[in-house]
């Protein structure tokens, strides 16, 4: 998140400041551009030590890994041969990756409406004047601040047949609600999905909530005055001008739905069967249980692939729409 | 020398000093190689037998420096390739038979990471059958640890206060399930949510219903002269679901794991639970004091004989690129002498797989080792199948049986699919 909102502070800004004293005639001549390009080349040399690492920590071994998804290596052996693009086809032929790239999209798909329309509630609610609204951010974002792992071995505690949730429907005098969570196909999807948006909708509340703080107060006044009511206001203020909360929250969890590995691995193992199993586990599967780890790099660089060009086309869409 | 120089210079030089860093701690991995000091890995479930094992050992050396790791059996398999593929994996570390799942020896033989430990002095005294899961070639690479064996462990005190006796054929297996189901008891707890435990009334099932009538089924499958669909597999199946019908198991089997099947047993719901003989110190560590457990084949079929899956549930494997080759030979030869093997099985019960006088033992082991002292084995079938997605297809085809996604017929032709692609 902070990497986000740092983006658009310039770095740079200050030092600009300081040139635009020290040359302040070369500003009028197309001078200062250059002047600006020198300074950034310069600040290149101190940036020289983090950049070998990265490229030796990181570009080398992922360019390298990538390589690999054209092989057949197993992860263990020595030798591989390049098989060319024989992975690439299975990752698009093979039913157990294509269900799992399915269950993916609808996780994804879930999660992102789900967590967002739930986190967009939760930040209206705690942005009016109700009295306990420092208690409640607190409460909703809790969940957040917790390992995944561990909110998704409390929830398998709960979601057993036995469970706390089937207890407590009971008691509710709602026996006939019990269910088999985590054994039933689609309620095992329909679980995970649940304990992910449970955990992650304070995310997105307070990233609303940050952007619905930033809506001057006038304008809401000023709608009132004209007579606007609660939804007119929600619908012709309040929605516009969280336009780049809303960019920001849709692309964070199309990327964590579509990555989603620890909810499932920890709730359901992929299973029933191969009813909750997503492109993630299958990367995991495929590289430390069936011995073909060049075919889990090939899933990875689509799963890799797949986030990219959707994030990157929601931001295309949402950059549009900003511009109303 | 202009400010832009300094910085370009001050540059080179701390990437010089970076990259001298990186090359300085190559350098000394590859040295590596104390000779007092050995590095084993092994399974969780090993951990009380271990730690037993290494007092006793550091006691005779104690100028060694040992260093043990643990972990579950999952992580285990994933953490021990990822070492051994970059150099890093421990001197000792715990292997399995045959090829079918990640840490097989068959698998880290043939990428060469496995020294040849065939001129140990306990070689002669491992029987024949147990001795060739672990040779390739003609080969040694594992010293066998522990046999394991699949069948029912059950709480005698709920089968006495129901007045039953334990089924010895099909039928009375099913009228036993309904006998206690009548007391409002169930006969066998399942947790089927744990993908493992899926296969393990299947496994007790096929050692009748295909290796009693074919023992060389596994060779039949390899030579591709066999498949699973069509054969014993298919009635083995089958008797699982007929089981599950005849309300043998727990409700909601698939949104119940391992541990609750364990509690099931330990609290008196359950009569028994079918499992492999290393998970019996689990379930007695969480038992009330003073609970008694015994052992009794899963029948199959109305002979009145019942064969059990057998094989070794441990072995240990020497690295091929240990650091300290001398102290793991050392140790794994020690593993196999008698005074190793008595303290192993003081600490954890279970049935040596090198034949040992004076090892303590308990009903549950000693049910399981009249049995196998009687001829009446099966293998495990997955050891000889060629990679663990063989397995992992029977795993998530026994749960999609339960949920009522596939029919038995598709599960085994998954089962053929996966291993044919290997």
């Amino acid at each position: 998140m902070t990497t986000v909102v740092d983006s658009t502070v310039n770095p740079l800004a200050g030092y600009e400041d300081e040139e635009r004293g020290l040359e302040p005639a070369g500003r009028g001549n197309g001078k200062r551009p250059r002047g600006g390009q020198r300074f950034s080349r310069q600040l290149l040399w101190f940036a020289l030590p983090a950049l070998v690492f990265y490229v030796f920590v990181v570009v080398v071994p992922t360019l390298r890994g990538g390589l690999l998804a054209f092989t057949n290596w197993d992860g263990l052996s020595q030798a591989y041969e390049f098989i060319g693009i024989d992975n690439f086809v299975r990752v698009f032929t093979e039913p157990a990756a294509l269900q799992a790239l399915g269950t993916t999209l609808i996780i994804a798909a879930a999660i992102t409406v789900f967590q967002n329309l739930i986190g967009l509630l939760l930040a209206l609610g705690v942005n009016s004047r109700i009295k306990s609204r420092n208690v409640l951010r607190v409460v909703f974002f809790a969940p957040v601040v917790i390992t995944p792992v561990v909110v998704a071995y409390l929830w398998k505690f709960m979601l057993t047949p036995e469970g706390a949730v089937n207890s407590a429907l009971g008691g509710l005098g709602l026996g006939s609600l019990q269910q088999d969570w985590l054994g039933n196909p689609t309620l095992a999807l329909v679980s995970v999905i649940f304990v992910a948006v449970w955990q992650n909708a304070g995310f997105s509340m307070v990233i609303f909530l940050a952007g619905l703080q930033s809506i001057p107060q006038e304008l809401m006044e000023a709608a009132e005055v004209d007579g606007a009511g609660a939804w007119r206001r929600f619908r012709s203020v309040v929605w516009p001008l969280l336009a780049p909360a809303t960019t920001i929250n849709l692309m964070l969890t199309v990327i964590a739905g579509l990555k989603m590995f620890s909810e499932v691995f920890v709730l359901t193992g992929g299973g029933p069967g191969t009813a909750t199993q997503t492109l993630s586990t299958l990367i995991y599967k495929s590289a430390f249980q069936f011995n073909e780890f060049a075919y889990s790099i090939a899933l990875a660089l689509v799963l890799a692939v797949i986030v990219a060009v959707i994030s990157g086309a929601q931001y295309r869409l949402a950059n549009r729409k900003d511009q109303f | 020398m202009t400010f832009k120089k300094t910085i370009a210079v001050a540059g080179l030089a701390v990437t010089a000093l970076a990259l001298a860093g990186c090359a300085g701690g190559g350098s000394d991995t590859a040295s590596g190689g104390d000779p007092n000091t050995l590095t084993i890995a092994t399974t969780s479930s090993n951990q009380t037998a271990m730690d037993a094992v290494i007092a006793a050992y550091k006691e005779a050396n104690p100028e060694l420096d040992v260093t043990v790791n643990y972990a579950d059996t999952e992580q285990y398999q994933t953490t021990l390739r990822t070492q051994l593929s970059s150099g890093t994996a421990p001197d000792v570390f715990t292997a399995w038979a045959g090829s079918g799942n990640p840490g097989a020896i068959d698998i880290l033989q043939a990428a060469g990471y496995l020294a040849d430990l065939s001129d140990s002095p306990w070689v002669d005294q491992v029987q024949p059958d147990v001795a060739d899961s672990l040779k390739i070639d003609g080969k040694t690479y594992g010293l066998p640890s522990k046999l394991d064996a699949v069948g029912a462990i059950y709480n005698q005190g709920t089968l006495d206060g129901l007045g039953l006796i334990a089924p010895t054929t099909w039928d009375e297996l099913l009228t036993f399930c309904g006998d206690v189901k009548d007391a409002g008891k169930v006969a066998f707890s399942l947790g089927a949510q744990t993908p493992w435990v899926t296969q393990l009334i299947d496994y007790a099932l096929v050692a009748n219903t295909v290796y009693a009538d074919d023992p060389e089924f596994d060779q039949e499958l390899a030579a591709g002269d066999a498949t699973f669909v069509g054969s014993g597999w298919e009635d083995a199946m089958n008797q699982y679901l007929e089981m599950n019908e005849a309300g043998c198991f727990n409700e909601n089997v698939l949104g119940t794991d391992v541990n609750a099947s364990y509690a099931a047993l330990n609290n008196g719901d359950a009569v028994a639970v079918v499992q492999v003989l290393a998970s019996f110190p689990q379930i007695q560590s969480t038992a009330a004091e003073g609970t008694e457990y015994g052992f009794f084949a899963l029948p199959a079929n109305d002979t009145g004989t019942t064969r059990i899956p057998t094989g070794i549930g441990v072995s240990y494997a020497l690295n091929a690129k240990a650091k300290n080759t001398d102290a793991g030979q050392a140790f794994i030869d020690w593993l196999g002498t008698p005074e190793a093997i008595t303290t192993w099985f003081e600490a954890s019960p279970g049935i040596p797989a090198i034949p040992t006088e004076g090892v303590v033992t308990n009903p549950v082991i000693s049910g399981a080792e009249a049995i196998i002292a009687a001829g009446d084995t099966a293998p495990f079938p997955d050891q000889s199948w060629p990679s663990a997605k063989v397995q992992d297809a029977h795993l998530t085809g026994v749960q999609e049986l339960f949920s009522g996604q596939k029919k038995v017929e598709d599960v085994l032709a998954g089962l053929d699919a996966a291993y044919g692609s290997n």
